[in-house]
């Protein structure tokens, strides 16, 4: 499924260790890392107190998620290709997982919302 | 099983008891034997500027219990959970529909609004006899030219009250049981309602009606027996000297003897529980005759006296004697020039005093606290951004706890004897009279702070996530008044309890 996502927006990399193992881990742990975050924001710290709830705190814990999916992309795909330098694929690999982790978080959101009760109406 | 309780409230005086009264079971103190409370004003001044306020504050409390609760009568917890409601709410069996009266917590008066010898004689027939004689002979009859003329006893004009002549209300009340209003009253009167009639001793409209009201609901064979409780209430204030007035505050005492000696021979037995009150007047009021001006500011005995009805209301049935009349009388602690909640008995402080805390605790939070929080999910859960203001409930809300019940309480603390329950001005940990909520902080970081913004978004968030899952959408309002109660419970934990007096 992540490799099809990939190379939906990034076009398809003649090194088959993108979509061997690239693909499939950056995919998967953005994933799960968005899940992640999320259910603390809703779930966890949602449900518990009105310490971290508001749009402010829903943008903030977007951004560090976007840098995150961003390094995540970036750093993973020089460390399994082995390529001395970052290479543009890479550049547009980390910029796509961006984007990725930009839908996750904000499908999540609204999932995840309704059973929050300090954060029923972030991000809208 | 008592049904609906019957309160007259006769003159100004009523009219300002029954307004205390309203603001108590709007902060939700418990009745116990009772589905419906009607309050009914009984006062011949259209305009007096008292029953208006008390009439404005008994409508917005309706429309607040029915948005809120409905009809239901099973609802006996939490703020306006008392079903106050207008005497044609009720629907005895009328031969037609011309007998219904008209939807409001006062009788209204045909015929009153001309001056007390037209009353007797519209056609002007005694002019020059006998009987003209005899009544020139019994009322002041100043001649017409004369710079007092239109404030003696015949020429007063009847629309504006009695001012003090109770020799007059007599005469007119003699006639209240022609009415239609009143017709409709003793066919609404159930065999297991009770009555609860307030009057003053020194006015004229209470002292006079009173007596007569007891006369003609006693006349009726099946209320003959219903249990009657009453609340007479003795000087508590004086009134400034003036020699145009037909009120004169020197004649109080005289008046109180007369009509107690009245009382003693003539209403012993029939009336089942007689509460009294008084208290040394401290205070001069402005000499108003009644009318718009007639705008006294609230006082502890009236507050006190609607703590007599609640009494009523709540004692079994069982609790009266036939033909026999128990008194009551209240008194506090402690003599005091301000009085507050450690003045009083543990009684009133649990049964009366914990619910106003408690609606004082909900009033500043909802008016100074809630709209700031329109960032926040419960607020957008209940839709308040548009609603309050712009929704009837929410209307009557905001009316009522901002023009009735905070100027009811800064009027009690603005008169003589001052009640300072509360400093209503202060910050809520501040907000009980002698009880601090202490703040806790550690090298200046605040460990507790007490009732802080935070405390209340947590709080209320978490009580509307809850009540959420009992009360349905459709009935947000319902939801919106539990809330209000159980956050102002949160208030009262933290405070953890009301002060006394060692």
């Amino acid at each position: 499924m992540f490799k099809f996502l990939y190379e939906l927006l990034c076009g398809k990399n003649v090194d088959p260790t993108y979509a061997t193992d690239v693909y499939p881990f950056v995919g998967m742990f953005t994933l799960l890392t968005v899940l992640l975050f999320v259910a603390l924001f809703y779930v966890a710290l949602g449900r518990w107190k009105p310490v971290w709830y508001n749009l402010k705190h829903w943008f903030v814990t977007l951004i560090i998620l976007l840098v995150f999916g961003f390094f995540l992309a970036f750093t993973k795909s020089k460390e399994v290709t082995g390529e001395d330098t970052h290479t543009s694929f890479m550049w547009k690999l980390a910029f796509v997982n961006v984007l990725f982790t930009f839908i996750y978080f904000l499908v999540f959101s609204l999932l995840f919302k309704k059973i929050s009760i300090f954060a029923k109406h972030t991000p809208f | 099983m008592t049904k609906n309780i019957f309160v007259f409230g006769i003159g100004g005086t009523g009219a300002r008891i029954l307004r205390a009264l309203t603001m108590l079971l709007a902060s939700g103190v418990q009745l116990n034997e009772t589905n419906k409370i009607i309050p009914v004003i009984i006062d011949v001044d259209a305009e007096n500027a008292d029953t208006s306020r008390t009439l404005k504050a008994l409508e917005a409390y309706k429309i607040i219990r029915q948005r809120g609760y409905g009809e239901r009568e099973e609802i006996k917890e939490g703020f306006f959970n008392a079903n106050l409601n207008t005497l044609s709410s009720l629907s005895p069996e009328t031969d037609n529909s011309s007998d219904k009266v008209e939807d409001s917590f006062q009788l209204h008066f045909d015929n009153l609004e001309t001056t007390f010898i037209r009353y007797i004689d519209p056609h002007e027939e005694l002019v020059d006899t006998i009987n003209m004689d005899f009544l020139e002979a019994l009322y002041d009859n100043t001649p017409v030219g004369h710079e007092k003329y239109s404030y003696t006893e015949l020429n007063l004009r009847l629309d504006k009250g009695f001012k003090g002549n109770p020799n007059i209300g007599c005469v007119v009340f003699n006639n209240f049981s022609k009415t239609k209003e009143f017709q409709f009253v003793l066919k609404s009167i159930g065999k297991n309602d009770r009555i609860f009639i307030i009057s003053s001793i020194f006015g004229g409209t209470g002292s006079s009606g009173f007596p007569q009201l007891i006369r003609l609901l006693q006349e009726k064979g099946e209320i003959k027996n219903n249990i009657i409780g009453a609340l007479t209430i003795m000087p508590y204030f004086n009134v400034t000297d003036d020699k145009k007035s037909a009120i004169n505050s020197d004649l109080f005492n005289s008046k109180t003897e007369a009509a107690l000696s009245y009382y003693a021979d003539n209403l012993r037995g029939k009336v089942n529980c007689f509460y009294q009150l008084w208290d040394k007047p401290l205070k001069q009021y402005d000499n108003k005759e009644g009318g718009v001006e007639q705008k006294n500011n609230a006082h502890l005995i009236e507050m006190i006296g609607a703590t007599g009805i609640i009494d009523f209301i709540n004692k079994s049935d069982g609790s009266f004697k036939d033909k026999v009349t128990q008194y009551f009388d209240f008194g506090i602690k402690k003599e005091d020039a301000v009085i507050d909640v450690r003045h009083f008995h543990n009684v009133t402080r649990e049964t009366i005093l914990k619910p106003m805390t408690l609606f004082t605790y909900a009033m500043k939070v909802y008016l100074e606290k809630i709209p700031s929080f329109n960032k926040q999910s419960f607020y957008k859960e209940l839709e308040l951004g548009d609603k309050l203001t712009k929704d009837i409930f929410y209307q009557n809300l905001t009316a009522f706890f901002d023009v009735h019940y905070r100027s009811w309480l800064k009027e009690m603390i603005d008169n003589e004897r001052k009640f300072q329950p509360f400093n209503i001005d202060l910050d809520l940990n501040s907000m009980i009279r002698e009880k601090q909520i202490e703040v806790k902080k550690i090298f200046g970081i605040t460990k507790e702070g007490g009732i802080t913004e935070s405390f209340l978004i947590e709080k209320l968030g978490l009580i509307e996530d809850r009540l959420k899952k009992e009360i349905p959408d459709a009935e947000k309002e319902k939801r919106f008044l539990r809330i209000l109660t159980e956050i102002s419970n949160e208030c009262f934990i933290k405070l953890e309890q009301l002060p006394s007096i060692v």
